[in-house]
């Protein structure tokens, strides 16, 4: 390991109130494989946007050999030779690997003929170690491997640093491994990457430093090899176990609401699938909270167990019955309510009134049916209603929903919700991205819907707030439930080992 | 220092400004519209006052204008009803053919000796199941598949045409009218299918556009299906998340919009061609005009109403405009220009322009 090639002095970035990156200081080293480590909106992508110029910071200074720099743009730090791989390649599918590679090369020809675009793409391919088909289109590649033109694209823009933004969150464990050697054999050249990523065991297989953060700040920075998986889970995590309020011990015995029995939910083409022979059930007055870092097959279970998605295998029964084929509107008369992840598409209409949004989900009811019309008299009523008790501001007549702050959009989904009183709720994701006072609301409504009986199914990436709204708990990883606990039983490091992948026989699957 | 004007959205969409908006795009549309007038060399006042004229100038030229607006206001309401869905479909033009080769058909069929009051309400049921049996062709695999029905519609426009050609072009059909040896054309109907026996030239065709324009109305208004067709046109997620059978609602929309533009096809028959005349029933570019109308009424049913009079009068002026030596080609140009800035206006209804000051942090600007 030689000399520093970046160093990152301080840096700050804002997005609206929240602090993104606070005070980041980060030193990378020529020929250095640095894993960047931290939960969900840590920080690690605003510090690589940063670096790769895509953000400016509002405060610090970029040091590239020594020399202060400023990039204004993604292609001023290219020609600096820093480059990023985005989770979303930056690659144009109805081209061939070689065309892709020379896109926007500052020194391609107006013309060129294929034959030359091959050649330059076999010299790329055979400089830096990598099995490239010059002809073949882009669009047919798997994942892996148009990773990997994504990858000796920038190569061949002569970039020295490199950055991956969770490499291996869309590979199957094969294809993470051909990455890894890929990145060790450039490492090896005196190429330096750094590996954004939330998975422990990658970092500990393949870094050579770990930097990790935590709420946009640096909390450690050393030797992978002085790391183990304990410490920098709960460095990550970071959290002391809060003191959960005591709830009262209910006599009666457990009702069961909600059981699913090995559940599978199919994922994109030509990947694994989403959600794997997932088994669980939720009690009735009963919250279970189902934890892991996002893109873990959370979402297809919340859309599958509420009806839009379809399960390749397995059963969702409803107060014993299968429901696992009806549609989404007989669950939701048969008593589940849902929060879904994403509020602004899913959850509202968001060009319609707050007034027509409360009723989406019980419209088809015949309480608000007079004769053969709708009765707007009465859903208007219902809607000034929920308006008041659940506290939803800013409505004004003729306004549409998405002039509604975040939080209180979610104010109106939980009231459209609960109101029908029903028996389960899935809650997606309720409170991510809300204020601290919607969020207590949301938090609020969902142990005192707990306390009055209803079942609730709480995904969430916030550990703090499963550990102290949930009763029991399960973790997925990778589509699988890999870990189940009473909540007093569950510990936090050991729950961020899991999230991470530590100790789950994946390579076996 | 010079100011840079930013387009910012407005909180909300509609309201008091409406009319006023209107008022001035009308008023740009006028002035704009004058350019092609005075580059055919005449007097913009003199053409605007014989349009109006034209349009409402007596009895007889009312009658007329109503008549050339009951087929735009089905037209018209056959696209809104698609677009309100985020359905583009423009296959009213084909859509309509089917209809008026259905109705003359069944007017042919049913025969002379029956009472107009049964047979003119089943030649309008039987042009509007053709318009809608033809937009199923789309309606169908656009619900199960997602094709592209944009492209769907368009083309099956020419098939329609080419159909309806066929029958009296290149064909003995049994719409064909046999006895004429001279020009190709179609049989008569009988004289109970005809609609000039009400209301002279206007006819009744103005009050059964109308009456399904209002009946559209209420429709969507207070049915249950017109707040489902309300939510999948904002978000076709959320619409399936409120449980709503979108795939069924795509075909039932896309239907119903194939079956008024079919009942336009009926009411050319029966009030206009009296025959499936394929040329006569072409030139009016009916399902496209319809569309246009549609878009500056905003989509609602009852503002179709009033901009399918004004559009379909400015059209029915072309021959006496002709006749103070303003050529047809001008006044289409005016018609175009005027749609235009109106369409154009409504731009305003959702944003507002506002001056900021040359040095503002380039953060402040809304994105595209």
């Amino acid at each position: 390991m030689t000399g520093e090639i970046v160093r990152l002095d301080r840096i700050s970035k804002h997005f609206f109130e929240t602090l993104a990156a606070d005070s980041v200081d980060l030193v990378l080293r020529s020929g250095e494989i640095h894993a960047l480590l931290g939960e969900n909106g840590a920080g690690k992508s605003t510090v690589c946007s940063i670096l790769a110029g895509l953000y400016q910071p509002d405060s610090g200074t970029i040091r590239l050999e020594g020399r202060p720099r400023r990039f204004k743009s993604p292609s001023d730090a290219l020609a600096a030779g820093i480059g990023m791989v985005y989770q979303h390649f930056r690659l144009v599918n109805e081209l061939s690997v070689a065309e892709n590679i020379v896109l926007g090369h500052p020194d391609l020809p107006n013309r060129v003929s294929r034959r030359r675009l091959v050649e330059i793409c076999l010299q790329t391919a055979e400089r830096f170690g990598m099995a490239l088909d010059p002809l073949a289109v882009v669009g047919d590649l798997a994942v892996g491997q148009q990773q990997r033109v994504e990858i000796a694209r920038l190569l061949h823009r002569g970039v020295t640093v490199l950055i991956l933004d969770e490499p291996t969150s869309v590979l199957t464990p094969q294809e993470s491994e051909a990455l890894f050697q890929n990145v060790r054999s450039l490492a090896a050249a005196g190429h330096s990457i750094v590996i954004v990523t939330h998975k422990l065991n990658e970092v500990l297989a393949v870094a050579d430093r770990v930097t990790v953060m935590r709420a946009g700040k640096v909390v450690s920075s050393r030797p992978a090899a002085e790391a183990t998986a304990a410490s920098l889970s709960s460095e990550m995590v970071g959290r002391d176990l809060e003191a959960v309020e005591g709830r009262p011990a209910r006599g009666e015995a457990p009702r069961v609401v909600l059981q699913v029995e090995g559940m599978t939910v199919p994922g994109a083409p030509r990947s694994p699938a989403a959600v794997e022979d997932v088994s669980f059930s939720v009690n009735r007055g009963e919250i279970l909270g189902v934890c892991g870092v996002s893109g873990n097959g959370q979402s297809e279970l919340a859309e599958a167990l509420a009806g839009m998605k379809q399960l390749s295998s397995g059963s969702i029964r409803l107060h014993d019955e299968d429901i696992s084929r009806r549609s989404v509107a007989y669950r939701c008369d048969k008593g589940m309510s849902y929060i879904p992840e994403d509020r602004m598409s899913t959850g509202i209409a968001a060009g319609l009134s707050i007034e027509d949004n409360l009723m989406l989900r019980s419209y088809r009811d015949p309480a608000y049916r007079r004769g053969p019309v709708i009765d707007y008299r009465r859903s208007s009523a219902t809607a000034r209603r929920l308006i008041r008790e659940f506290d939803i501001r800013g409505v004004r007549a003729g306004v549409p929903a998405s002039a509604l702050s975040g939080g209180n959009i979610q104010r109106a989904i939980l009231a459209r919700e609960l109101h029908r009183r029903p028996s389960l709720l899935i809650a997606a994701s309720p409170t991510r991205g809300l204020d601290i006072g919607a969020a207590r609301a949301v938090r609020q409504a969902m142990v005192d819907g707990r306390d009055d009986g209803l079942a609730v199914l709480l995904i969430s990436e916030d550990l703090d707030e499963l550990l102290s709204l949930s009763d029991r708990l399960i973790v997925m990883f990778e589509g699988r439930i890999v870990g189940s606990f009473a909540v007093a039983d569950a510990s936090v490091e050991r729950l961020g080992e899991l999230m991470a992948g530590v100790g789950v026989g994946t390579e076996a699957a | 220092m010079i100011p840079r004007i930013t387009v910012e959205q407005r909180v909300v969409p509609t309201g008091r400004r409406r009319g006023t908006i209107l008022a001035s795009s009308v008023l740009v549309g006028l002035l704009a519209g004058s350019l092609p007038i005075l580059l055919a060399g005449s007097n913009p006042q003199d053409v605007y006052l014989e349009v109006v004229d034209a349009m409402v100038g007596s009895v007889r030229s009312f009658h007329e204008t109503l008549r050339a607006t009951t087929p735009l206001i089905l037209t018209a309401l056959a696209a809104a009803v698609a677009f309100r869905m985020r359905l583009y479909s423009i296959g009213a033009e084909g859509q309509l053919y089917i209809g008026a080769i259905a109705a003359s058909g069944t007017a042919l069929a049913i025969g002379e000796g029956h009472s107009a009051v049964y047979v003119v309400p089943l030649i309008l049921l039987a042009g509007a199941a053709g318009g809608a049996a033809w937009a199923l062709v789309i309606a169908v695999p656009r619900a199960y598949f997602g094709t592209d029905e944009v492209v769907g519609t368009l083309m099956l426009n020419f098939i329609a045409l080419g159909i309806m050609n066929w029958l009296i072009f290149g064909s003995v059909s049994y719409w064909r009218d046999r006895q004429n040896l001279g020009f190709p054309g179609g049989k008569v109907i009988p004289e109970s299918a005809q609609l000039h026996q009400f209301w002279g030239r206007a006819d009744v065709g103005i009050f059964i556009a109308g009456a399904v324009a209002v009946a559209l109305w209420l429709y969507l208004r207070w049915r249950p299906r017109g707040f489902e067709w309300r939510v999948i046109g904002d978000s076709g997620r959320a619409a399936v998340y409120a449980g709503m059978n979108v795939r069924r609602q795509v075909i039932v929309g896309l239907a119903l919009s194939g079956a008024l533009a079919g009942a336009a096809g009926t009411t050319q028959i029966a009030s206009v061609t009296y025959a499936l005349e394929p040329r006569a029933i072409e030139a009016g570019g009916l399902g496209f005009t319809g569309i246009v109308v549609a878009a500056v009424a905003g989509l609602n049913p009852r503002t179709i109403v009033p901009a399918a009079f004004i559009v379909a009068g400015i059209t029915t002026s072309g021959p006496s405009l002709n006749q103070i030596g303003v050529s047809p080609a001008a006044i289409i140009a005016l018609e175009g220009i005027l749609l235009l800035c109106v369409a154009g206006g409504q731009f305003f209804h959702h944003f507002t322009l506002r001056a900021a000051p040359a040095d503002a942090a380039p953060d402040s600007a809304i994105p595209r």
